[in-house]
């Protein structure tokens, strides 16, 4: 059961063809990677589902929901969740303040609602036992600004968590990570399967996209060239074509 | 006597600083136009009560709502208008509308327009009277933003101020939430801007300029942009320093115009700002004390 | 009589490009809307003032002037906005309206609060010319030929000079440029001296124009230069020439023909937020985004 569908997306700017018709279908409970070289859109594609740029063709279905053109906090609310490539973290409040922000989701949708205490135990709770699941429970107390950038990711899975959603998109998780925080993601990954979460995932760090993906697709210059089981996508001609004939460019 | 007129002064700033500080502090929204809003609830409420004969009482809330749905065309330009350009948007906004109390013989144009006195029940506000009321207006104030702080709307104003970008991912209405934040905080500018121009009794454009804007501001933000303690402190600090600096009288400005550079230089996030060196310093002196009666009814 | 409210407009254009030049410098290097380089306007006008009573020499005054407050501008970035740099941009526009309001104090105490003249013996290197139809005052072509050589001296070195290509690289993105090697302290520096002395040559100007100096003679042009370097697209040197002679064409011709019901300098604020409502990013959007 597809629990998300993508037909045909494109988003141009200007001249450049970010995402040129790509199309994809995402299973309940399954992790699909997204990898292609540099500059192939993949990041324009996740902000395209998420609504927070407007596409120029081509549907986005979601439980049977058409949601392109949705903004991205209405798109949030419908259950899809995102973490960014470069962390926005809410830097001057708690850690704990982070997740909470996130677990009110339904709370934003009336203004007398909004007035409501925030800090009720049943929330506080919920939002303190993220923080374990993703190994920052001592930290609630700290400001988000002064904490690490491999824990701020965390936060930020902590936080796209809070809002309990349906399918959760990581931009680059593990850009910039040190070895060990990519290591300490992978076990957090491993959680967020064991829950049945659905999982779409940009990433630049090929091992790490084969190994935690289900199925993957490959984008080039915005177009998809190829989809599969990690497998298949490893022998694909043009995959590799893309990704070297990206380097010859560099080298040039 | 003198004290009490004191007083109802920096009541008065206490309000417009915690009002503007929902804006800049609490949604972190540049609006420097603030006085402007302060000045249409008071011509508001001059208006209603001189030429309309309605009673104080009522139009107390209604120049709040006046002033709010001003602020509510201004919240809706920040929706349009970003950052710098919406900076002086703001300050464009208060030139225009004191330019409008200025020239306009509605209001009785450069000549001012005097404000018939307030009564409640019949009875006169006196001085004190005024205190009383401003004193109620101020723990209101206060209760209601403690309030607010700990409500949805208040994560929502944080993550509004923090990223905007990522506020909108954990379903928050950015558009919703600036407007509504613009309209309390214009609202209760507009509210203090009644009770001024009563206990005035006379009010003038002048009283509303980019200067007065500048200067409540500047009391949220020395005092401690983002908090309740904050603008209360930088009230009562700038409100009362030409008090107690009367006999450097001269040096008024000179004085006021440093003091706003070192502390933005020195303690950006104010002088009772969360990791400024007075708050931090008070909050180790608590624990101190504290954790000696701790101590000492262990025993 | 239009032609002469034209060129009426366009004298005033100029001081207003000039006194400007300095906030968009600022803006283009450090993203900081800077109230405090009216305050340069002003002292400035009081340096060049004392200068030209001790040496009698009108061209070594606006030296004297520009050089002293260019100095002045580089000591303001070194201690107050390069550290600031980064922060909340309401904590430097706080810091720079405070600078300001200091600055016009000081003057006061330092020079006294009335109103001071240039001697009446002041002799222009030009004389005026009188038409039937036109008059242009001398001080006017002072006016416009200063503010051509130095709009000139600004575009040379941004374009083709070394430290103009380092500008322009920092403008661009100041952290980009130091990671590529650039001095950026000199580049800031470079910039407010340049900033700050165009400033103080436009207040030297009006004081020499209107044969008055206050020390509240920078209030107005503190805020009216924000709504110009917005007009122009902020950080946008080109575009705040443009529209400080937009904003003077405007302000004279309206003024003059039609006289308005507003006081003329709400004119360039309403002009500004019609803009914004309409074209939210300025008349001209940044040459380099």
């Amino acid at each position: 059961m597809a629990i998300l569908k993508v037909e045909n997306l494109k988003k141009f700017f200007g001249g450049v063809r970010a995402v040129n018709g790509v199309s994809v279908e995402v299973e309940r409970g399954e992790v699909l990677g997204v990898i292609g070289p540099n500059g192939a859109g993949k990041t324009t594609f996740f902000n395209t589902i998420c609504g927070v740029y407007n596409p120029d063709g081509g549907k986005i279905i979601f439980q049977d929901k058409k949601i392109q053109g949705l903004t991205p906090f209405q798109i949030a609310r419908l259950g899809i969740a995102r973490t960014f490539q470069i962390v926005k973290p809410f830097g001057d409040m708690t850690v704990l303040d982070n997740v909470i922000s996130a677990i009110g989701i339904n709370r934003y949708k009336s203004i007398w609602g909004s007035f409501r205490n925030s800090r009720v135990s049943e929330t506080v709770d919920k939002a303190k036992r993220l923080l374990e699941m993703v190994e920052l429970g001592e930290y609630g107390k700290e400001k988000a600004g002064a904490l690490s950038l491999g824990y701020i990711k965390r936060l930020e899975i902590a936080r796209a968590l809070g809002i309990n959603p349906k399918i959760i998109m990581l931009d680059e998780p593990c850009a910039g990570l040190s070895h060990d925080a990519v290591k300490d993601f992978i076990q957090l990954f491993k959680k967020l399967k064991k829950e049945g979460l659905t999982i779409m995932m940009v990433e630049h760090n090929m091992p790490i996209a084969m190994a935690l993906s289900d199925r993957m697709i490959v984008l080039d210059y915005g177009e998809k060239i190829a989809e599969g089981k990690p497998k298949e996508i490893q022998g694909n001609e043009k995959v590799i074509e893309a990704y070297l004939g990206k380097e010859e460019e560099e080298d040039a | 006597m003198y004290e009490v007129v004191v007083a109802v002064n920096i009541g008065i700033f206490i309000m417009l600083a915690l009002s503007v500080n929902i804006i800049t502090g609490y949604i972190g929204q540049p609006t420097l136009g603030h006085a402007a809003f302060f000045g249409i609830g008071a011509y508001t409420s001059a208006i209603l009560t001189g030429k309309y004969s309605v009673p104080f009482l009522l139009s107390l809330p209604l120049s709040g709502l006046v002033a709010g749905f001003i602020g509510a065309l201004l919240g809706l330009a920040s929706l349009r208008v970003r950052d710098d350009f919406l900076a002086i948007t703001t300050i464009g906004t208060n030139f225009v509308v004191v330019a409008i109390f200025q020239y306009i013989p509605f209001f009785g144009a450069s000549l001012g327009m005097a404000v018939p006195s307030a009564y409640i029940f019949g009875i006169k506000i006196t001085y004190l009277g005024y205190l009383f009321l401003v004193i109620f207006l101020i723990i209101s104030i206060i209760l209601f933003l403690r309030k607010l702080e700990k409500s949805w709307f208040g994560l929502a104003m944080g993550g509004i101020r923090n990223n905007e970008g990522a506020a909108e991912s954990i379903g928050i209405d950015i558009k919703k939430f600036k407007v509504i934040a613009f309209i309390l905080g214009t609202a209760i500018a507009g509210i203090a801007g009644c009770v001024y121009a009563h206990y005035m009794t006379f009010i003038s454009s002048v009283d509303f300029a980019f200067v007065t804007s500048i200067t409540i501001l500047s009391m949220a933000m020395v005092g401690g942009s983002g908090t309740i303690r904050g603008p209360i402190m930088g009230a009562i600090v700038l409100g009362l320093a030409p008090e107690v600096f009367r006999f450097a009288m001269n040096y008024r400005m000179l004085i006021y115009g440093a003091l706003l550079v070192f502390t933005m230089r020195f303690q950006p996030e104010g002088l009772l700002g969360e990791r400024s060196f007075l708050w931090t310093n008070i909050n180790k002196l608590f624990k101190k004390i504290y954790s000696k009666k701790e101590i000492e009814s262990g025993m | 009589m239009l032609l002469q409210q034209i060129i009426n407009g366009i004298v005033v254009g100029s001081v207003y490009s000039l006194t400007a030049m300095g906030a968009t410098l600022v803006y283009s290097i450090l993203r900081i809307l800077d109230i405090a380089c009216a305050g340069a306007y002003a002292l400035g006008a009081y340096v060049g003032l004392f200068s030209y009573v001790a040496t009698g020499n009108l061209l070594l005054s606006f030296l004297i002037g520009m050089i002293a407050m260019g100095v002045w501008g580089i000591f303001v970035q070194k201690f107050l906005y390069l550290p600031l740099l980064g922060k909340s941009p309401l904590i430097s526009l706080i810091t720079s309206i405070g600078l300001f309001i200091f600055l016009g104090d000081f003057i006061r105490l330092w020079a006294g609060p009335q109103i001071k003249a240039f001697p009446a013996d002041l002799k222009l290197p030009f004389s005026g010319i009188r038409t039937e139809n036109l008059t242009i005052m001398g001080v006017w072509i002072l006016v416009l030929l200063t503010t051509a050589i130095l709009l000139f001296i600004l575009w040379y070195l941004i374009t083709k000079t070394k430290i103009g290509l380092a500008w322009r690289a920092t403008a661009q993105d100041l952290e980009i440029a130091k990671a590529m090697g650039i001095n950026v302290n000199v580049v800031v520096a470079f910039n407010f001296f340049l900033g700050y002395s165009f400033a103080a040559a436009a207040g030297i100007m009006i004081g020499i124009m209107y044969n008055f100096i206050s020390p509240t003679m920078g209030d107005v042009p503190a805020y009216k230069m924000l709504a110009i370097i917005v007009l122009g697209g902020l950080g946008n040197p080109v575009g705040a020439v443009v529209a400080a002679m937009l904003i003077g064409l405007i302000e004279t011709l309206v003024g003059g023909y039609i006289g308005f019901f507003l006081p003329r300098d709400s004119i360039a604020f309403i002009v500004v937020i019609i803009m914004l409502l309409i074209k939210p990013q300025g008349l001209f959007v940044r040459k380099n985004i």
